[in-house]
């Protein structure tokens, strides 16, 4: 018989401990946390809009309409630095809009020229599902019919201008090199000791 | 520490790193979920229909009127476990219990089969369990929505048990463990049950090799495994899956789907937010702690634990092959790049095969296992001469499961709220969800909006014309009766037969996504429903802008059981498929 088995349950404190952890967490945290992360339909949901253009194609005014739990709008996006962490022109713009939640949107991207009808980017639905921030990114590029947005991923946690997008990848690729070296380095010293 | 202590303070990190791991979903588990793609809400719909089902296991909740069969469900072991929980237990909480805690159980069978296969110590025997149960593969899955695949506890016990029963030593016991747990495995998805099965035929013939296979711990896993497999086996072939091969036969299609569930070489490091965009969240990292451990395995064995070594070179084989079997038919980094055909390529020749095999990438479930094994066995001999210098191994570990598969940072919280307008539907008659087709880059959407008005079900109860389960919603009766229904709407001369149709097909009401069409359509559609019906309501909580017309009954209708009504809706559903056509 192990030995474990013989001991009193006082001694056992540490899968008590666990017990109530359990407890504690499907209990107690949750809605201790609840008033903080509640999702209730009085919430604010915020809709973050940001579109990379090129310098080639240059717009006097970026615009989204949106249309959102039925209700059209439109607002203006902005390349001013007053949204978010985005760097005052550097050719992506931003906008924003905050109501109820909702899953989805209908959107149309608009960039206007001077002396030309509005250029459509973009139309079509995009998921904003998200309960706490939707962010999404959209690219416009030049295709033979005109300028056209097409959607992207947005980097998390969220800068917008281009090497961040790959900012995970690179890490990985760091840490792992990093783990290399670490584990290399244990073993050496494992190996030269069992030389000794 | 005593056993009792070390379990329980495992069990404890392993609940806290899920926590963690499936953030927000302890902040609010009955009101958001973690997920990326779309489905969750069919895992939903499912374990919420689960309490119902006879061993038919046929709905006549979806695919109104003539029913689904869902034989060739995802998982069936959540099917049971949805049904033993149904007696206090809504679907959201069934579901968030799984998520929560599959991971949990799936780490804490890995760190045990670490301990006692390979004799990994404790505290090195949790990177085991991190790399296994907090894989890149388990975020895949709780962005995908396939909860089911994150309670994996079964392939670490069965490897456990199999080397056991395959051994000098095995018994009855062992056998009867095995069997069971490779049930478990092919219950819990039809992918696991076909890694498990690799599993069992490598250490069956590594068994057969040393010449320790005994015939008793063999009959023993046969007397469970050999029925339940039979089971499964009818089941798929009753549910009329291999049909699927007359119409969609196309290799090339096949491979390509087969691709798309593939993993690719970068994922394998890390992820990209591309992945959540393009790729399905399909990034199953594999975590370097455990990888450049295993890497070092050779030097940090030593010469002495020549009976471990042997098994750890099967562990290494296992990993090695599983990995390269999930990199499916075509080798590539990200995307499409370098297209090189891979081992699974030649299965284009057998086009039955790939049309059912999507995800290679399951395969990893297995190399993880294995990763995670070696690397706690690795630690621990690397511990035995410098332990506080190997301490960050078990941190960095840690980091692997919670930053490298970016797990936290990716998924979105999504709440499950439903839309209050469905309360006003009439009861015991169907609802027609009416929303577009999508195409191209937003075929998705479909998916994802098929799927979400099949977990409002779990609210309202109406019968639906979604197919809720699979990917053949572009057959379902929805979609067939929403193409006529939008198309008649949409044109100038084809309304007068309108509502008939409707009342035949026991539609009690249409709901309207309006949000989903184009401005011009949406404004057509509105127009044409409201002139035929009248002035609908409304409702825009539950994240959605519905409108609801309610379709008068027919005098015929108005008496009705459901059970007549849908016998005759079927033979309406039938007549309009064929005029339509």
């Amino acid at each position: 018989m192990p030995q474990s088995a013989s001991l009193p349950f006082s001694r056992l404190w540490p899968m008590r401990f666990a017990l109530h952890l359990v407890v504690l967490m499907l209990l107690w945290v949750t809605p201790m946390t609840n008033s903080r992360y509640a999702h209730a339909a009085t919430d604010k949901h915020t809709v973050i809009l940001q579109v990379s253009i090129p310098n080639a194609i240059s717009y006097t005014k970026v615009k989204a309409e949106i249309i959102r739990l039925g209700n059209q709008s439109s607002i203006t996006l902005v390349d001013d630095g007053s949204i978010g962490n985005d760097r005052p022109g550097d050719g992506i713009y931003l906008g924003q809009q905050t109501g109820l939640f909702a899953r989805y949107i209908h959107l149309r991207l608009l960039g206007e020229q001077e002396d030309v009808d509005d250029a459509l980017l973009f139309s079509g639905v995009v998921r904003t599902d998200d309960h706490h921030l939707a962010k999404l990114d959209f690219q416009v590029v030049k295709s033979v019919d005109g300028a056209i947005a097409f959607r992207s991923a947005a980097s998390d946690p969220g800068q917008a201008y281009g090497p961040v997008r790959g900012i995970p990848m690179i890490v990985a690729y760091g840490w792992g090199l990093f783990m290399l070296m670490y584990v290399g380095w244990l073993v050496f010293f494992r190996f030269r000791q069992s030389q000794q | 520490m005593n056993p009792y202590q070390r379990n329980a303070a495992t069990f404890c990190i392993y609940l806290l790193t899920s926590a963690a791991f499936t953030w927000p979903l302890v902040t609010d588990p009955l009101g958001l979920m973690p997920t990326r793609q779309f489905d969750l809400y069919s895992l939903l719909w499912l374990v919420d229909t689960a309490p119902e089902l006879s061993l038919s296991f046929h709905s006549d909740n979806a695919a109104w009127p003539v029913g689904q069969d869902l034989s060739h469900t995802d998982s069936f072991l959540l099917v049971v476990i949805a049904r033993l929980l149904a007696f206090a237990f809504s679907a959201k909480a069934v579901v968030a219990a799984v998520t929560l805690l599959g991971p949990v159980f799936s780490a804490w069978a890995a760190e045990r089969f670490a301990a006692r296969c390979l004799a990994a110590r404790w505290p090195w025997s949790l990177i085991a369990g991190f790399t296994f149960g907090f894989s890149g593969l388990t975020a895949t899955a709780m962005l995908e929505g396939h909860g089911y695949a994150m309670l994996d506890p079964w392939l670490p016990l069965l490897a456990w048990s199999w080397l056991r029963a395959t051994g000098e030593g095995g018994d009855t016991q062992h056998g009867l463990t095995a069997g069971f747990m490779w049930a478990a495995c092919l219950l819990t998805t039809a992918y696991l049950g076909i890694v498990a099965t690799f599993l069992v035929l490598a250490m069956g013939l590594r068994a057969l090799f040393r010449g320790t296979i005994r015939p008793k711990p063999m009959a023993a896993a046969a007397l469970v495994a050999l029925p339940m497999g039979c089971f499964y086996i009818a089941l798929f072939l009753r549910s009329g899956a291999l049909m699927r091969l007359e119409h969609g036969g196309d290799a090339t299609v096949s491979l390509a789907v087969m691709h798309a569930g593939s993993a690719r070489l970068g994922t394998l490091a890390g992820w990209v937010p591309y992945v959540d965009l393009g790729l399905h969240s399909i990034a199953p990292t594999l975590g370097f702690t455990a990888l450049t451990l295993a890497l070092f395995a050779s030097v940090a064995m030593g010469k002495r634990q020549k009976k471990a070594r042997s098994v750890w070179r099967l562990f290494v084989w296992l990993g090695i092959s599983s990995c390269i079997i999930s990199l499916g038919p075509y080798l590539d980094l990200f995307a499409f790049d370098l297209h090189l055909p891979w081992v699974l390529y030649p299965l284009h020749h057998f086009p039955a095969v790939t049309s059912f095999f999507h995800f290679p990438v399951r395969f990893l479930h297995l190399t993880t296992l294995c990763l995670g094994a070696l690397g706690a066995l690795v630690a621990t001999r690397l511990a035995e001469t410098q332990p506080k210098a190997c301490a960050p191994l078990l941190l960095a570990a840690l980091a692997d499961a919670l930053v490298g598969t970016g797990a936290p940072i990716r998924s979105h919280a999504v709440p499950l709220d439903v839309p209050s307008v469905y309360s006003q539907a009439p009861q015991d008659r169907a609802i027609l969800e009416l929303f577009p087709e999508f195409h191209g880059m937003m075929s998705d959407l479909e998916f994802y909006t098929s799927n979400l008005t099949c977990f409002y079900q779990t609210e309202h109860h109406r019968p639906l014309f979604n197919r809720c389960l699979g990917t053949t919603i572009h057959t379902d009766p929805r979609w067939m009766t929403n193409r006529w229904l939008t198309a008649s709407l949409l044109s100038d001369d084809a309304k007068g037969q309108i509502i008939g149709n409707l009342q035949a097909l026991g539609v009690g009401a249409v709901l309207l996504h309006p949000d989903l069409f184009s401005p011009q359509d949406r404004i057509e559609i509105q127009l044409a429903l409201t002139k035929l019906v009248g002035t609908p309501v409304s409702s825009d909580d539950g994240g959605e802008h519905l409108v609801l017309y309610t379709i008068p009954q027919s005098e015929q209708n108005a008496n009705d059981s459901i059970d007549l009504l849908q016998s005759r809706a079927t033979r309406s559903y039938a007549d309009l498929v064929e005029a339509w056509h």
